[in-house]
């Protein structure tokens, strides 16, 4: 079952984002129809515009806990049991797959906090600004990690996304967005 | 690192130019809510609450039945009103909340640009020694 999921992961990555984006879309479908009492169709629109929002901070957190938690402890493997034990060689094996999965889930919650951005753009205030420029430099500097081929390109863009001041500002924008939307 | 420097610089200011001349709403609401939302003497509508006022207004004009619909608007423009005086996050905080998020990207940034110059100086004199 797990080599399966790892299968999965090497191979279809698209097709799983793409078919997600898909089935979040759909309940946005039946929002567009004219005949519908407008007052309905505005409250039904922003209850799945938050909906979209809680989406995507869960996404981000499925994505990125467990990911930072399996790159440290194959740091400390490596430090303390050196490169050739074996289980630093499986934690290494399943490096592939678990990157497949947190740059899945975080496209995932990037394009949700899209939507739900533009949904809600008469709400704009700074703090969305600030969450939106702080999200896009660090999905921007991802993909370019993932699909460039320049070592000097991947090495500014891993020095960028990896740096510990841009996470924690990410977590507190997060955090004060919810709070002054309630 | 002139060079890389300079790239950078120019490709975040040509996106943020896109951005703004491609999208003349977002520019709309950058003014809008850009503003103070102090309210008017006498009242409880501050600028941005007299916009979405005038939006919701103008969405009630379209409405067939304006006795039940558009009376339910101003109810609640009035009610948001007075729930907008009463917020923690008043439009000073949050816009040193937006400077400081830039100042830190840009940061983070000229950090990690310091960073691959060290690392091109060093691979050169490395090379140097070997030669």
């Amino acid at each position: 079952m797990i080599k399966k999921i790892y299968f999965i992961f090497n191979n279809n990555i698209l097709q799983i984002l793409f078919s997600i984006l898909f089935f979040l879309f759909i309940p946005f479908c039946y929002a567009d129809n004219i005949n519908d009492d407008d007052n309905n169709n505005r409250r039904l629109l922003h209850n799945n515009a938050e909906l979209l929002g809680w989406i995507s901070i869960s996404s981000g957190l499925i994505a990125n806990v467990p990911f930072i938690l399996y790159v440290r402890v194959k740091k400390l493997s490596v430090k303390r049991l050196g490169g050739g034990d074996s289980l630093t060689r499986n934690l290494a094996l399943e490096h592939r797959p678990i990157i497949n999965f947190h740059t899945a889930l975080n496209l995932i919650g990037f394009f949700t906090g899209i939507f739900h951005g533009i949904l809600l753009v008469r709400g704009i205030d700074f703090i969305s600004i600030s969450l939106a420029i702080v999200i896009t430099t660090l999905t921007v500097s991802g993909i370019l990690i993932r699909f460039t081929k320049l070592r000097i390109v991947n090495q500014l863009n891993r020095i960028i996304h990896t740096h510990i001041i841009l996470s924690t500002l990410l977590v507190i924008l997060v955090i004060l967005h919810v709070s002054s939307s309630y | 690192m002139k060079f890389l420097f300079s790239k950078f610089v120019w490709s975040i200011f040509i996106i943020f130019i896109m951005m703004i001349f491609s999208n003349s709403q977002f520019l709309t609401l950058i003014t809008v809510f850009s503003q103070g939302d102090e309210s008017s003497k006498g009242g409880g509508f501050g600028i941005q609450e007299r916009e979405r006022a005038r939006i919701h207004a103008g969405n009630d004009s379209q409405i067939v039945n304006d006795d039940r619909f558009g009376i339910q608007e101003r109810e609640r423009a009035r009610i948001h009103a007075g729930n907008d005086s009463q917020q923690f996050f008043n439009n000073d905080l949050t816009r040193i909340i937006l400077i400081v998020t830039i100042i830190v990207i840009i940061g983070v940034g000229s950090y990690a640009l310091y960073k691959i110059y060290l690392i091109r100086r060093k691979s050169k004199q490395s090379k140097l020694k070997w030669y």
